[in-house]
């Protein structure tokens, strides 16, 4: 149950919301397509949830959901991709080529006509970000981007996620990971925003990040620990 | 199993692939018509000619058709065997020697043929048509949007439902020492798990559909236009449809 949220994120920005397991971290970003709806108003690009036609609001707004298998459905790669653009009303000739480009753009021309259940999770991490993508969005949310992921994809998604020009609102509960794509986080804690700040001064705040059950030092410290004991 | 159910659409490279997907759906349906209607073993040759030369044109290896034969043969088999009880348990037996003389072992046949004919067009037509492209011919044919919609939920949920099933036997079997089949109880556990894994997963990715912009149906994206494929495919199925039943 989400309390008392008031956010406001600017066009172009590198966001983030992080927030330990539990925190309301993805029934916010379900509100922002308007997929779930409360009681409050959230305004997207001029356009208020609810005032609208849920479609411009799903145009406007994708959705990369934590686990990829939650987002892939159709019998091929090929298919998944084309399942949002057809919502689009994109016609038929300029379908192939949307997503041909948006797989060549992530490196994954090759799973095109694979089906999406026997990919990896990495793999399938990509595609279900190729079905947003494909679509165009003014603001792309992505629900833990990072979490089961090898570095070397890790640090493909970074530079990929840099490299966006849309207005990027990264949800995860890893803040030093959040600091590497966010500009500025929102830090969630049962339901509710405690702090909204630079990524830099958030992360410098161990206080606040004790208090949400992020902090990352006692991490650190444990695995020093492990390391001097061998 | 899955490759019966999960397969659409494959032979890309096909030259069939050029005829508009309205074109087929009817030409198709004629030549089943010309299948059901026939009474004797020889209206059925012409279909038979022009299933093997849409298989020919389908650029599929033969030993996938084969297979799929292989698949479909048994049930059909059954289909046949249940005639021949049916008729057994109110007639006179016959003798298994003079079998395919008799009517009855005739008609036996006719029924093997049409049904397995009927089955194997019915399947090159998935193979030839991408599933998309079906349920837009059906649509311009009128056919209500609510059951092309359903159509591609249940096969785009068959693969999910198949994957979600793999991975519980998987994760039973990576549990079990016992090596005989599955006892019943087990069998009771993993389908309960299945329908509710399913159904969790299915209230998921509902939101996944939403969240890309779905209404609850699918809009038309194409502009098709027929061409001298399409004229040419129509006039090889009306030769057919009226070979067929040519007595001259």
């Amino acid at each position: 149950m989400l309390k008392d949220i008031t956010l406001e994120i600017f066009e172009g920005e590198k966001f983030g919301i992080i927030g330990a397991s539990g925190a309301g971290k993805s029934t916010l970003m379900h509100h922002l397509n308007g997929i779930i709806k409360g009681t409050g108003e959230i305004c997207i690009a001029s356009q208020i949830i609810g005032k609208v036609p849920d479609e411009d609001i799903r145009k406007l707004v994708g959705l990369v959901f934590q686990n990829p298998e939650d987002q892939l459905f159709c019998p091929s790669v090929y298919e998944d991709i084309a399942f949002g653009l057809i919502n689009q009303g994109i016609k038929a000739t300029e379908l192939e080529e949307r997503i041909t480009k948006t797989l060549k753009g992530l490196n994954i021309l090759d799973y095109k006509d694979l089906s999406s259940q026997h990919l990896s999770f990495g793999e399938k991490k990509k595609v279900a970000l190729a079905t947003i993508l494909a679509m165009s969005p003014k603001i792309i949310c992505l629900d833990e981007p990072f979490a089961n992921l090898d570095y070397a994809t890790i640090f493909q998604l970074i530079d990929l996620i840099d490299s966006l020009p849309q207005t990027r609102i990264v949800i995860s509960q890893e803040i030093l990971l959040s600091l590497t794509v966010c500009d500025r986080l929102a830090v969630m804690k049962q339901g509710e925003i405690i702090a909204v700040a630079p990524a830099a001064e958030i992360a410098a705040d161990h206080g606040l990040l004790k208090s949400a059950g992020l902090d990352y030092l006692p991490f650190l410290a444990k695995i020093d620990h492990l390391l001097s004991k061998r | 199993m899955r490759s019966i159910l999960l397969t659409s659409g494959l032979a890309k490279r096909s030259i069939l692939n050029r005829i508009d997907p309205r074109v087929k759906l009817i030409c198709t349906l004629a030549i089943l018509l010309t299948i059901s209607a026939a009474t004797q073993i020889r209206t059925l040759l012409p279909p038979t000619l022009f299933l093997l030369i849409m298989i020919a044109l389908s650029r599929l290896p033969i030993r996938y058709h084969l297979k799929k034969l292989l698949i479909i043969l048994p049930f059909m088999l059954m289909l046949g065997l249940l005639f021949l009880l049916s008729y057994h348990l109110q007639n006179t037996p016959i003798s298994i020697t003079h079998f395919f003389a008799h009517p009855l072992g005739q008609t036996f046949l006719l029924i093997l043929i049409k049904s397995t004919l009927a089955l194997m067009l019915l399947y090159l037509l998935m193979q030839i048509t991408v599933l998309n492209d079906l349920l837009w011919a059906m649509r311009r044919f009128r056919i209500p949007r609510v059951i092309t919609t359903l159509s591609n939920l249940v096969y785009a949920y068959i693969h999910i439902f198949i994957a979600e099933t793999e991975r519980i036997i998987r994760a039973r079997n990576s549990r079990s020492v016992c090596k005989s089949p599955y006892p019943l109880h087990t069998l009771a556990q993993i389908s309960a798990s299945v329908f509710l894994r399913s159904f969790a997963r299915a209230d998921q990715l509902y939101k996944a559909m939403l969240s890309r912009g779905f209404v609850g149906e699918y809009p038309d994206i194409h502009t098709k236009k027929l061409s001298f494929w399409d004229a040419l495919a129509t006039l090889i199925t009306l030769t057919i449809v009226t070979g067929a039943f040519w007595n001259p």
